[in-house]
């Protein structure tokens, strides 16, 4: 275990913390990914709450998607550490999973849980 | 380890998110902005298919006559009516699958031969998908968020310039010129990139559209409340469309009609939709009128839309500005002009001024900044030449040649290539010079060769005071002048040739 977690620091420090340019390019990819995580998981929740019927729920979703996914990006470049960011994608995609599941379970016409 | 403020780490996206993204984010503006006027580069482009001034009634007389000749047994018909800046008659059908087009003389319902090319739609196409769906769309739509942070960004790193803009302190620099620029586009670009994402995402993040159905197709059809029947094989009479057309005028407004669709032809499921022009208005979404084709009874009228089709729609109808007629195309095109400018004096001038700064200090990167510079060369100037020659072989291909559109589509890809290669092997500074003499010369080259023939010559354009071709001419023999002044003024600033 003790390996493993000083294997972690070190791969943390090498993507999180080392040359600039690196934490410039980390900034970037985790941008990109926490955008996707945060804007997919945003649809599929409102999919689910479906507040407008399907038809207008996926017109809401059509504008409110590319917002999300510029407030993530503006994240990735306001958070002092990555760490946080990334804690984001893999709680979004962790939901985002759950989500997908009940959806594929439940799945039907003109709504999914109402 | 170095913690820099949020306002620092603002300054590097916008400094290195600004040089690669700006790569893709000039093409993307430059082939939308000539995308504002595809229905004219369209007609430019297939000359052949100009029809004279007729009525709906004609129009929709002669397509059903071809179809019917051409088509009996199709799943489905769809005829693109002449009206507003569309001016030929276009019918197609698809049938197991496949998808054919073609052009009717309205005049005896018969095909025209017409040259294929994919006209103005391609540089439509290409500013969302870059030929290469799926995932053109996705680097298109990730540097559209680019776009829109670094426009954030901009604004809080350059917040001098902007007071400075708004009390006309203007600096004569090349650098504030962008700054300039993008203080002066800030609405549109933002208007231009958010309502492009919003069409975008739909497309490649159809989230909510996979949960609620099993495919795009059921969604519209329930959005559209679109009469769907059961397939049949059960041949019928239809009535003549002309004989709708009046029924349908008075559902959706009399001359205001743009497409017809017939699915089902001929048998006893048909359905006939008439579709009003969105071209009036800012929502792009056309109202339809729908019928039992073979009793001519009326179906339905879908000519209300709830409130987020509404919102999204008219993002659309923002984005594609087929409203306002010519003003609005030339406001949109010349505000796509200066968005160009906007990131293309952004990519120059900020990469002179780097190498130039590490040439003085000496430090390690000059390189990397001396291929950044070739690379604008070939990107903006590349692109410029490459658009021109997408013309260019328009009139250089012969009309039928099989396959003709692909050759066209080709021969943009090819000159690019060569102009890339060529920026690699010349110096940055000669590139930028020959590429845009090139480009000068071969926009006079395009408008000289259509002098060859009487459907594509300038000369008979104005004789015939066709505007629409003669302005696609005209605009190609402006904008020639124009990069070879930029061509010539490069030259005398730089005299590379002169060495």
């Amino acid at each position: 275990m003790g390996k493993i977690a000083a294997d972690w620091k070190e791969i943390k420090e090498l993507l999180f913390d080392t040359h600039p340019l690196m934490q410039l390019v980390m900034r970037f990819l985790t941008g990109i990914l926490a955008g996707m995580a945060a804007s997919y998981l945003a649809a599929k929740t409102l999919s689910f709450l479906n507040p407008f019927g399907s038809v207008e729920t996926i017109f809401f979703c059509g504008w409110l998607v590319p917002i999300i996914y510029v407030i993530a990006m503006l994240y990735a470049f306001w958070a002092e550490s990555l760490e946080g960011c990334w804690r984001l994608i893999v709680s979004s995609l962790a939901l985002s999973i759950v989500l997908w599941g009940i959806s594929a379970l439940l799945k039907g016409r003109g709504g999914v849980l109402w | 380890m170095v913690k820099n403020s949020f306002r620092q780490r603002l300054q590097q996206f916008h400094t290195w998110g600004g040089l690669f993204f700006g790569w893709i984010l000039f093409i993307v503006f430059f082939t939308g902005t000539l995308s504002v006027f595809a229905p004219e580069i369209s007609y430019w482009m297939r000359p052949e298919a100009k029809i004279a001034t007729i009525t709906h009634q004609q129009a929709l007389a002669a397509a059903q006559k071809a179809l019917v000749q051409n088509a009996p047994d199709a799943d489905q018909w769809f005829v693109v009516l002449p009206q507003g800046r569309t001016k030929s008659l276009e019918v197609s059908w698809q049938k197991n699958g496949q998808k054919f087009e073609q052009y009717v003389d309205p005049q005896t319902g018969e095909f025209i031969k017409v040259r294929k090319t994919d006209g103005g739609e391609f540089f439509a196409q290409f500013h969302y998908n870059l030929h290469h769906e799926p995932l053109g769309t996705w680097i298109v739509s990730i540097a559209g968020i680019m776009m829109l942070v670094a426009l954030f960004s901009g604004i809080a790193i350059r917040k001098r310039v902007i007071r400075d803009f708004f009390h006309f302190h203007w600096r004569k620099n090349w650098l504030s010129m962008h700054t300039m620029m993008g203080v002066l586009t800030i609405p549109f670009v933002l208007l231009i990139t958010y309502s492009g994402l919003t069409m975008t995402f739909m497309e490649i993040m159809p989230v909510s559209l996979s949960t609620f159905y099993k495919n795009e197709g059921f969604f519209w059809q329930d959005f559209l409340h679109s009469v769907e029947r059961p397939r049949t094989k059960e041949p019928a009479m239809m009535q003549p469309l002309t004989e709708l057309l009046p029924l349908a005028e008075r559902e959706l407004g009399s001359g205001q009609l743009a497409f017809v669709q017939v699915k089902q032809p001929n048998t006893k499921g048909a359905v006939v939709h008439f579709m009003r022009r969105v071209d009036d208005r800012m929502m792009a979404i056309t109202d339809r009128a729908s019928f039992d084709a073979v009793t001519g009874e009326w179906l339905t009228t879908k000519n209300t839309w709830n409130v987020q089709a509404t919102i999204v729609r008219s993002l659309v109808g923002l984005h594609i500005a087929k409203f306002g007629g010519y003003p609005m195309a030339w406001l949109y095109f010349i505000l796509g002009l200066l968005s160009c400018v906007m990131i293309a004096t952004g990519l120059v001038f900020f990469t002179i001024k780097r190498r130039l700064l590490y040439e003085k200090t000496g430090a390690s990167g000059n390189g990397f900044f001396k291929t950044a510079e070739k690379m604008n060369a070939a990107v903006i100037s590349g692109c410029m030449v490459a658009s021109v020659s997408y013309f260019l072989w328009n009139r250089l291909l012969p009309s039928m040649m099989p396959g003709r559109d692909s050759g066209e589509i080709f021969m943009f890809f090819l000159t690019w290539l060569l102009m890339l290669v060529h920026a690699f092997y010349r110096t940055a500074k000669r590139a930028w010079v020959e590429q845009f003499f090139l480009a000068g010369m071969m926009s006079y080259a395009t408008v000289l060769l259509g002098l060859g023939t009487r459907a594509t010559s300038l000369i008979s354009a104005f004789y015939e005071m066709d505007w629409m071709r003669g302005g696609v001419d005209f605009s190609l023999l402006l904008s020639g002048s124009v990069l070879l002044a930029t061509a010539f003024y490069l030259q005398k600033k730089w005299q590379i040739f002169s060495r």
